[in-house]
């Protein structure tokens, strides 16, 4: 069994704006924003990724420990997917 | 916090003048002649935006910040490449809402355009009456009622949002309660409007159609089918020293590209940034001096925020701007079916 790899979902349109990821649902009209370590997350999610290799670039870029970056990366991982701006993808 | 309230993010970036919504007139040509029309003879005007103009200026201003954008014309359709000015739009990044007046939609284009319906947030269709009668005496153009009607039945049919906007005059006000109806018996999305403005050319014989106290009086408020575009506002935006960003978005979230490319703040505010296919788009909205002037301009400027009836009614800058050639007088035609149903204006004391 692979890990679960996020991707994007198709049905956004994203600017960025002063530092700022401005997502737009086209499928629900509803706006989001995503700031600091979540532009970050976000800009890895264009490739598709797992949490695993999202939390590792995370606690590499960021000054925290590899357990914090884990626990924010499933948080917000569990926001997006939420929101439907994620969607998985079982990779081998 | 992920989600982002629309009002919160027209706040968060008009504060930074980043456009958001900008509207396309393709093209100044019509195949109708509707009496109100404030464009003024919708023929060729030389120097319309080419297809290979869009394909320069949709990406800059997708890199500005854009993230809807409105077609309207003149009749869109009617541009000689609309079909590469449309595949080029729906290739781009955009949430994209058409107005049309229906009668050159074939099957054809209906279809081409469901293949994205997904991109298209909506298609408003003017329609001025509920038979060819009245509907006709508006766009002085025999079949065009059929044809729109068919427009509309196809775009619903397709999955499209259809949202029916009729402008009431002295000849298609009394078909206001079966255009109610058409609407409701095929679930549409519609709206009254009664306000008739000069032509920007300065010309007034449509004036005469504007709709007496007494018929107004008949009609639905005016406001009451306007609602989604309303911002939620706190007391404190509309205070003297204030922009105006609590309503009026022009040059702040919107503008206008007219059919030769002109940046303009608003489509009724004749006052060009510049032409998009001189500068780059992005430059033009930042760097304008008319748009950082209009940006800075307070609340307290303006006749209307000595009105009683402010901020309820709240001053359209580009409205007086057409009656008056002057923006900040208040707008007669508002203030004179405001007045109808709110009553008499009081005049706050300084
Ligand atoms: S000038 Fe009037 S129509 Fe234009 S954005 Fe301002 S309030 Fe709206
Ligand atoms: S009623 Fe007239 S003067 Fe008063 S706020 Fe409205 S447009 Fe302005």
């Amino acid at each position: 069994m692979g890990e679960v790899v996020f991707k994007k979902s198709g049905s956004l349109i994203e600017r960025r704006i002063e530092g700022e990821a401005i997502l737009l649902d086209i499928k629900s009209g509803v706006y989001y924003d995503l700031k600091n370590v979540g532009v970050f997350i976000w800009e890895i999610l264009s490739g598709g990724a797992s949490a695993r290799q999202i939390a590792a670039a995370v606690a590499e870029n960021f000054d925290v420990d590899a357990e914090t970056a884990l626990a924010d990366t499933l948080e917000l991982l569990n926001d997006l997917e939420t929101e439907g701006l994620i969607v998985r993808n079982a990779e081998g | 916090m992920l989600q982002l309230p629309r009002h919160a993010l027209h706040k968060k970036l008009v504060g930074r003048a980043n456009p958001m919504r900008i509207q396309l007139e393709i093209t100044r040509r019509c195949n109708l002649d509707c009496v109100h029309c404030i464009q003024g003879g919708c023929s060729y005007v030389a120097g319309e935006m080419t297809a290979a103009d869009y394909e320069r200026l949709l990406p800059r201003m997708s890199a500005a910040g854009v993230f809807s954008v409105s077609l309207t014309g003149g009749e869109f359709l009617c541009h000689p490449e609309i079909m590469v000015i449309l595949e080029l739009l729906l290739r781009s990044d955009f949430w994209l809402a058409l107005q049309t007046n229906g009668t050159l939609l074939d099957q054809d284009t209906v279809d081409f355009l469901a293949r994205s319906r997904e991109k298209i947030r909506a298609v408003a269709v003017s329609l001025y009456g509920a038979t060819a009668k009245a509907h006709e005496s508006v766009t002085r153009s025999p079949g065009s009622f059929e044809k729109t009607i068919r427009a509309i039945d196809m775009l619903s049919e397709a999955g499209f949002r259809v949202e029916v906007i009729s402008l009431l005059m002295t000849m298609n006000q009394e078909e206001a309660p079966q255009i109610q109806e058409l609407c409701r018996e095929r679930g549409l999305f519609h709206q009254f409007n009664s306000i008739i403005a000069p032509r920007k050319d300065g010309e007034t014989s449509s004036l005469e159609c504007r709709l007496s106290e007494e018929l107004l009086k008949k009609l639905p408020r005016p406001w009451e089918t306007f609602t989604e575009n309303f911002i939620p506002h706190e007391p404190d935006d509309f205070s003297p020293d204030k922009t105006l960003d609590a309503w009026c978005t022009m040059a702040r979230t919107s503008g206008y590209i007219d059919s030769k490319g002109n940046l303009l703040p608003c489509s009724i505010m004749d006052l060009p940034a510049g032409n998009v296919k001189d500068r780059p788009f992005d430059e033009l909205w930042h760097d304008s001096a008319v748009f950082n002037a209009l940006r800075k301009l307070k609340i307290g400027e303006f006749e209307c925020s000595r009105c009683g009836h402010f901020p309820t009614c709240r001053p359209c800058p580009g409205l007086a701007f057409l009656e008056h050639g002057n923006m900040f007088e208040a707008p007669k035609e508002i203030c004179r079916i405001i007045e109808l149903f709110l009553g008499d204006k009081e005049v706050k004391k300084a």
